[in-house]
């Protein structure tokens, strides 16, 4: 990896992992699909009172858009026959839209201080600066992801290492703040990494199902 | 034989040190970790949620209450001993908190200037805590005081988590109500109409009667109704009509009738196209009376995304 560009990916994933708290978390709750669920046709539980009851929960739709960091280590093994595998760091930019949906509305926040879209589906773009080890990295990379809570999650894409010109495919399986990933470089090798995920919403859209 | 001993009370500046321990500060903070973080997130079953706060909380508040009973006497200038001070806190907690769990109104009046209290007599088995509490008040005499950072912490912290949480939010949603008054005299009787059911597939109406006068026995005849939605949409009602509402034949607890009328539409359509409002016409016609039309305004509104109500309670 050249200097030069080292320098530049450490200030994009300083300057992202800095922005991300500093955004803050904006939240729109939209009156869509507003009213609840009840069965009319039935009588209503007490014909006195002269008090509409209260409908059931719909669920609710979430659009979240996330940023922050990652930063683990693990080991790099470069195609070559005869390469040893040799311990490697990482850090990676990230940022991602979920569109999640739950079957019940959520108050507040979920586990992990954002309003949790439930299952969701979603989508990350990000760069992974790993400068040690035999596969040394300069790549941005795009995932497809399925999460539960935001709590466990499975992403698969793509890499495109910037210095070598050459890509490969990425997977990442996050649980909880921590993340495994794997990501391939064809011409070089493979990187197999563990860390620490840190994220903070950016937007949140709520919506009634 | 071994004679147990009357504990010394604590020295001056060590009252406070009661609270400075694993074992009330671990109830501390179950309770501030339920209230504050687990009731409400789905991750327990509502049931545990609510017992886990009674069981931390019948734990800690006697050593809470002991720990100021013992200040107050000792400002006072009267002097009593651990067991005693420790059983009174104990015997009080335990006697308040069995009244605010049986006593449903006394929780409600309670509950309206420290937060919500849900009456339920399953809570009691928390008053299972009060022996350990006493036990742990009982042997618990701190031998030198602690920190005054940590005896204020810790007073501090039980304070807090000893205030009632508020009820957590539930889902708002947009409802039908009345839009002004809903009543119409007709002959003999008063008749009301209120909204009982609101949702996603239509709203159901009630129509009830009360007696104007002292007749024995009145009979309103519902002929016809229809919803008239600001869109223009007309909904008839899902239920056969004309149907009489009858007061004083005994069969109304209160004296009155009451004739439930579903109207099922796409509400869910109208509230995204911006219908707001409706009239419901009924027509009505008392005993040897002439036909009478009454519009009823309805409005829906909107409650917000989440909103605070009292346990157990209907919609505004």
């Amino acid at each position: 990896m050249r200097p030069g560009s080292l320098g530049r990916v450490v200030g994009a994933v300083a300057c992202v992992a800095c922005a991300s708290p500093a955004v803050g978390c904006i939240s729109f709750q939209s009156t869509r699909n507003a009213p609840g669920v009840a069965d009319i046709k039935a009588p209503p539980r007490d014909p006195s009172s002269h008090t509409v009851e209260v409908p059931r929960d719909p669920g609710e739709h979430v659009l979240l858009w996330n940023a922050g960091a990652m930063g683990g280590g693990g080991v790099s093994i470069a195609n070559e026959a005869s390469s040893k595998a040799t311990a490697s760091v990482s850090f990676s930019g990230e940022t991602s839209v979920h569109f999640g949906w739950s079957d019940r509305t959520h108050e507040g926040i979920g586990p992990l201080l954002v309003p949790d879209p439930g299952i969701s589906v979603g989508a990350n773009l990000g760069w992974t600066l790993a400068p040690s080890g035999r596969v040394s990295t300069n790549a941005g990379y795009a995932e497809l992801q399925v999460s539960n809570s935001l709590l466990y999650s499975l992403a698969g894409g793509w890499a495109y290492d910037v210095d070598r010109k050459e890509s490969g495919p990425q997977a990442t399986l996050t649980v909880g703040p921590f993340y495994a990933r794997s990501t391939t470089i064809l011409s070089a090798g493979t990187a197999v990494e563990v860390g620490i995920v840190f994220k903070l919403p950016v937007v949140v859209y709520q919506r009634s199902r | 034989m071994t004679r147990r001993t009357e504990p010394a009370s604590p020295g001056e500046g060590a009252f406070r040190s009661d609270l400075v321990h694993p074992l009330p500060a671990l109830a501390v903070l179950v309770l501030a970790l339920n209230d504050h973080l687990l009731k409400g997130s789905g991750w327990l079953p509502g049931w545990l949620t609510g017992k886990l706060s009674d069981f931390a909380g019948l734990f800690f508040f006697p050593v809470l209450l002991t720990v100021v009973a013992e200040a107050a006497l000792r400002r006072s200038g009267r002097a009593a001993g651990r067991r005693v001070v420790a059983a009174g806190s104990v015997v009080a907690t335990g006697v308040v908190f069995a009244l605010l769990k049986s006593v449903p109104d006394l929780a409600g009046a309670v509950g309206r200037y420290v937060g919500t209290i849900v009456a339920d007599r399953s809570d009691l088995l928390a008053l299972a805590m009060l022996a350990p509490s006493y036990r742990y008040l009982a042997r618990h005499v701190p031998a030198r005081p602690a920190p005054r950072w940590a005896q204020g912490l810790g007073v501090l912290l039980a304070g807090v988590a000893s205030m009632a949480t508020e009820q957590p939010p539930e889902r708002g949603f947009a409802l039908w109500g009345p839009d002004g008054a809903g009543s119409r005299a007709v002959g003999c009787a008063t008749v009301e109409a209120w909204v009982s059911k609101s949702a996603k597939t239509g709203l159901g109406l009630t129509l009830g009667a009360r007696a104007r006068g002292r007749e024995p026995a009145c009979t309103v005849a519902v002929e016809d109704a229809t919803l008239y939605l600001s869109s223009g949409q007309e909904v008839r009602p899902g239920a056969a009509l004309p149907r009489e509402l009858t007061i004083g034949d005994g069969s109304q607890a209160e004296g009155g009738g009451s004739i439930y009328l579903p109207f099922a539409f796409d509400n869910n359509h109208a509230w995204n196209t911006g219908v707001r409002s409706a009239t419901l016409r009924v027509t009505l016609r008392g005993q040897g009376e002439a036909r009478v039309t009454w519009d009823v305004p309805l409005a829906q509104r909107y409650e917000g995304y989440m909103v605070r109500r009292p346990p157990h309670g209907a919609a505004p």
